[in-house]
């Protein structure tokens, strides 16, 4: 049931790009300032000091990479597994962060303010890009893509 | 290999690119990054220590209650003089209920929000004292530490805290930035 909605070809190219748009718009700041993210990432005490630096680029360029793929149309399957990889990531570091009880920035779009601090709003939110990811990743048949990574579907049209 | 493994298998070679992409760009970027970090050996004191001021790398001493007393009102000399500039790393809530006389907010826990605060009121080259509660307080540590690899070069802690102050009958100044 849940399958056959998230394999509709229009939402999926839907998802596709809001989640485009959201790793784009997340990554936007961070690929600009990423000694701030840096900061962020040391707030979350989860990393060594010393690989936070290497942390931020990498997290940030991958958000990036990976939405402008999703954007695109390139590769939607594999763009959207990276998604996957990051939100997994996300997730439990958003987790532990509750679980610890520390009241820290998310850091998710870059220093946003108040609104922004980590809460169980937000790894709901998390969780549920990941299932739009999922579904990018299990059901783009490449509709609307420059690249597929799959054969397309025969159109029914 | 089902769809949903070969997906991920091929967003990790995607976040491999990525990261090999991002290294590189910090490599020709004008304001690179250093790939790992390392704190500042044998942190600054700033040349100007006094009782209970210590950097974060020195290890706790648990002041007594005399250190205590003689460290704030070394502390309360120096900020008369306008001789350090003091961070409160403490909440907002907290800041607001009651601080240091002259002090600038910034939480540790919200360090990225408060970056543009920081960055607007205190210069690389002044003196920097950091307090939140107490010794058992960490905030005022990890923000000293964050304050130095920003390049802060005389950074130092006011390891009795708040206590330490209010319990040697120091001034104290409320609201500001609370919520």
């Amino acid at each position: 049931m849940i399958g056959a909605w998230l394999s509709d070809r229009r939402l999926n190219v839907l998802l596709r790009l809001v989640l485009g748009v959201v790793f784009v718009s997340a990554a936007w700041y961070k690929v600009a300032h990423p000694d701030q993210f840096a900061i962020a990432v040391r707030s979350y005490r989860i990393l060594p000091v010393a690989v936070t630096n290497l942390f931020a680029i990498v997290v940030a360029w991958g958000e990036l990479v990976a939405g402008g793929m999703l954007l695109a149309g390139l590769w939607p399957r594999r763009a959207a597994g990276a998604a996957f990889l990051l939100l997994a990531m996300f997730e439990v570091a958003l987790t532990t962060v509750l679980v610890r009880g520390l009241v820290i920035d998310c850091g998710c779009f870059g220093p946003e303010g108040h609104g922004s601090l980590v809460s169980p709003w937000m790894l709901a939110r998390n969780a549920l890009l990941m299932v739009a990811a999922a579904a990018v990743m299990v059901y783009n048949d490449g509709w609307l893509a420059l690249r597929a990574d799959a054969p397309r579907r025969a159109s029914t049209s | 290999m089902n769809a949903f493994a070969r997906s991920l298998a091929g967003g990790v070679l995607v976040l491999v690119v990525a990261g090999v992409l991002g290294v590189a760009h910090n490599a020709v970027r004008s304001s690179r990054v250093p790939l790992v970090v390392s704190l500042p050996g044998g942190a600054s004191d700033g040349g100007d220590a006094s009782p209970g001021l210590a950097s974060s790398t020195a290890p706790a001493t648990g002041a007594a209650a005399g250190t205590d007393t003689a460290a704030a009102a070394a502390l309360a000399r120096r900020v008369r003089a306008g001789a350090v500039v003091l961070l409160d790393a403490r909440s907002p809530d907290a800041f607001a209920e009651g601080h240091i006389p002259g002090a600038i907010n910034v939480p540790y826990d919200r360090l990225a929000e408060y970056l543009g605060v920081l960055q607007e009121r205190v210069m690389p080259d002044d003196s920097v004292v950091c307090y939140c509660w107490s010794p058992s307080c960490d905030f005022s540590d990890q923000l000293a530490d964050e304050l130095r690899l920003m390049g802060y070069t005389a950074v130092t802690v006011f390891e009795g805290g708040w206590e330490a102050w209010t319990g040697a009958d120091m001034p104290v100044e409320t609201g500001g930035e609370g919520e």
